[in-house]
């Protein structure tokens, strides 16, 4: 059981938010280029590329990406 | 040499103006000679807060325009001999007193007085800096919600970018029912989160509440309302507020 008081994590949160402001903006452009480069090894549709920059309690930058794979280029571009 | 303290916050409504009210009559009842300067031009409340507004003759905006000496705009609370208020100019004309007219009023209270209370207006704006600028010790007054607090956060980090150190925090309306039934956050936390001293937290009391709708003061309230109050001025004026709850966490500038 959590017995950290109710609002304190979400105290935490807006806290860390405020000190590393990171805007949607900057998430967007990141995975944009994810995608560029992920487009090179596989085919992939940006519609199925999630990624989500978020900051942990530490205050550290944590980048999570997911992403449906249609086929690998690996084959052709090692041939 | 008078200790300037300001009472800020970010958010308006926390309670930093009856925080100053209480806190200035309880230093004064230690036998300090106590003087509160409202800035909050043009949106005067301490002088109501304290019960002396019927008193003002003068305020702080004609010392400015030359209008008046100290003396004259200087009102004595008549329940408390060491307490005194300066009030602010209740006109709209807010741009009329300067940073350098505040610091020149400040000088001339500085040898009068044990300590000189600034209310500080609520926001971040010219008028905020203009109380800013007066203080060495900072005093940031919240009430345990989260958007009041990570105002006062954001105030934290502008004071400590204009080089005052000596922050403390007051956690104002703490609801003890709520508190024990965890549904409330604790006053600790909250100054564990914003790295700051905590200096005191204030229980919410209907005592005060009532005491300000019945006659305009917060200073009328009942001892055990403002006993708090009393020990947090005790804790300013003994220096026991020098002893760090939170000493090993360094506050960072933001």
């Amino acid at each position: 059981m959590n017995n950290e008081p109710r609002g304190l994590g979400r105290l935490k949160q807006v806290l860390i938010n405020d000190k590393h402001f990171c805007p949607d903006r900057l998430n967007d452009v990141v995975s944009s280029d994810i995608f560029k480069v992920l487009s090179n090894y596989m085919d992939i549709d940006s519609a199925d590329l999630l990624s989500k920059i978020s900051i942990d309690e530490q205050g550290n930058y944590v980048l999570r990406f997911k992403v449906k794979c249609k086929r690998l280029k690996i084959m052709g571009l090692l041939s | 040499m008078a200790r300037k303290i300001v009472l800020t916050g970010g958010k308006g409504g926390v309670g930093k103006t009856t925080c100053c009210a209480l806190l200035g009559a309880g230093l004064s009842s230690l036998g300090a000679r106590v003087v509160m300067l409202d800035v909050d031009i043009g949106l005067n409340n301490l002088d109501v807060a304290a019960g002396i507004d019927t008193k003002v003759s003068y305020d702080i905006v004609d010392i400015a325009e030359g209008k008046c000496r100290m003396r004259q705009a200087l009102v004595n609370h008549p329940a408390f001999p060491l307490l005194y208020i300066l009030p602010s100019g209740h006109s709209l004309n807010v741009g009329k007193v300067t940073i350098e007219d505040m610091q020149k009023i400040i000088g001339e209270l500085n040898s009068s007085f044990d300590y000189i209370l600034i209310d500080c207006p609520a926001g971040i704006g010219k008028e905020f800096y203009r109380a800013i600028y007066l203080a060495s010790e900072a005093v940031i007054v919240t009430t345990p919600n989260i958007v009041a607090i990570r105002d006062a956060n954001k105030v934290a980090s502008l004071i400590l970018g204009c080089g005052i150190s000596n922050l403390s925090l007051i956690v104002n309306r703490v609801r003890n029912d709520l508190l024990a039934k965890r549904l409330m956050l604790n006053p600790q936390d909250i100054a564990k989160s914003l790295n700051i001293k905590l200096l005191g937290a204030i229980s919410e009391s209907d005592k005060i509440t009532v005491s300000a709708n019945k006659t305009g003061s917060v200073l009328d309230a009942s001892p055990e309302a403002t006993r708090e109050f009393n020990r947090i001025a005790e804790d300013i004026h003994l220096g026991k507020r020098t002893e760090n709850t939170f000493g090993f966490l360094k506050r960072r500038r933001v």
